[in-house]
């Protein structure tokens, strides 16, 4: 458990980490932040700049999670643009079930820009999932996410 | 950029190979979820809410709740014997009791609502001269477990303040307790504090006993009382200063 607890704190920091990059890539490319609102399946999330908190609730188990998004291009048609995207998420994992567990991630995406205010990203990734209780179950596999946002 | 391409392709196709059984989802917690069910399916995860440690009866540890590493020690705090009882249990609890009698026919008991698996809870006020029999008890939501019963032979010795409790009668209460010595004094001085020290006045029962008469505190849920007495021609032998939180009558 100790080791788990090391892990986490790894991660903690990690996420700290990429975060101040982040803000600070954000600052220096002069982009500043939006606050966005939104849903995912089956979640909620805030957005701010690249950055995100979600929170989504299975049958089993919720999720309270970070998300770093790293655009790619940004590519206008017509009235729309298409931005593909690459991104990391870690998260910990709270279940009655459990003592504990994380998830982590990379994955890459497209979002749809349909106005300054309305955004619809895609994404499908590789993500490891380590949860313990009696045992430690750690597995890995490809997870596919929605979100739509509203951004002020 | 096609270098990174290709990294990520290689270790895509190689995570399969290392993971226990390869999952596709659509939502994080949906993939989460298949690892859970897995974790159930092979032991590893309890099939039982609110129990990660297992308990769920399927022979997988730690099942059932049990009392391990039971330790007592007779110990002189000069004025009193008492018994430094600490114990562990398989799995985390709600609330620890020890119930303590004697061949007399005195019983007594205490509880304390607790967490955790590694247990401190010690028997105070024992009878000098004789033997006091005691067991253990644990509980969780859903379970609790009684221990063997274990027996603790107390020395003779004079000057001791024993058998401490508290009568409680709506909301006053009242403290007695017993002073072994061969021609015991008439007098103790009594003080207690819920929120502020106060005079409690002590008087000579029966026997070797004194009691204190009923203070009305509105002893209620989450209350603690501070209780000081002594016998003033021996103060050094008999100044049990102690505290008791409500539902307890013991110390």
């Amino acid at each position: 458990m100790e080791n788990k607890r090391k892990m986490f704190a790894l991660i903690i920091v990690l996420a700290s980490l990429g975060i101040l990059a982040l803000i600070f890539t954000d600052k220096a490319r002069g982009e500043e932040g939006k606050l966005g609102l939104g849903a995912n399946w089956p979640g909620v999330q805030v957005r701010y700049g690249q950055l995100e908190f979600k929170v989504q609730f299975g049958a089993l188990n919720t999720i309270l999670a970070g998300r770093g998004y790293f655009p790619i291009a940004k590519i206008p048609v017509e009235a729309l643009s298409f931005n593909p995207y690459w991104g990391i998420e870690g998260g910990y994992i709270l279940s009655s079930y459990l003592a504990g567990g994380f998830e982590t991630g990379g994955f890459a995406g497209l979002e749809v820009e349909f106005n300054k205010n309305v955004k619809l990203n895609a994404d499908i990734g590789l993500y490891l999932v380590d949860v313990w209780g009696k045992g430690n179950v750690l597995d890995v596999g490809m997870i596919t996410n929605l979100g739509v946002y509203y951004y002020f | 950029m096609n270098k990174k391409i290709l990294i990520l392709a290689i270790l895509g196709l190689m995570t399969p190979l290392v993971a226990n059984a390869w999952f596709n989802s659509f939502g994080t917690t949906g993939g989460v979820d298949q690892v859970i069910k897995k974790g159930q399916e092979s032991g590893q995860i309890s099939t039982q809410p609110g129990q990660p440690g297992g308990g769920d009866g399927d022979g997988n540890e730690p099942g059932a709740l049990t009392i391990s590493n039971v330790s007592y020690t007779l110990k002189d705090a000069g004025d009193y014997y008492w018994i430094d009882v600490s114990f562990n249990t398989n799995k985390s609890v709600t609330k620890i009791e020890v119930n303590w009698y004697r061949a007399d026919g005195w019983n007594f008991s205490k509880y304390k609502n607790t967490s955790g698996t590694s247990h401190i809870l010690p028997i105070k006020y024992l009878k000098p001269n004789t033997t006091t029999y005691f067991v253990i008890k644990a509980y969780t939501a859903t379970e609790n477990v009684q221990s063997s019963q274990y027996s603790v032979a107390v020395s003779n010795a004079d000057s001791k303040v024993y058998d401490v409790y508290m009568n409680v009668n709506s909301g006053q209460v009242r403290l007695r307790w017993h002073y072994f010595v061969a021609s015991p004094p008439n007098n103790f001085y009594a003080y207690y504090r819920k929120t502020a020290w106060y005079n409690w006045n002590a008087h000579y029962s029966s026997g070797d006993e004194y009691v204190t008469d009923y203070a009305n505190i509105g002893w209620t849920t989450g209350d603690q009382l501070d209780v000081d007495f002594y016998n003033p021609s021996n103060r050094s032998e008999t100044n049990i200063q102690d505290s008791i939180l409500y539902g307890n009558q013991c110390f």
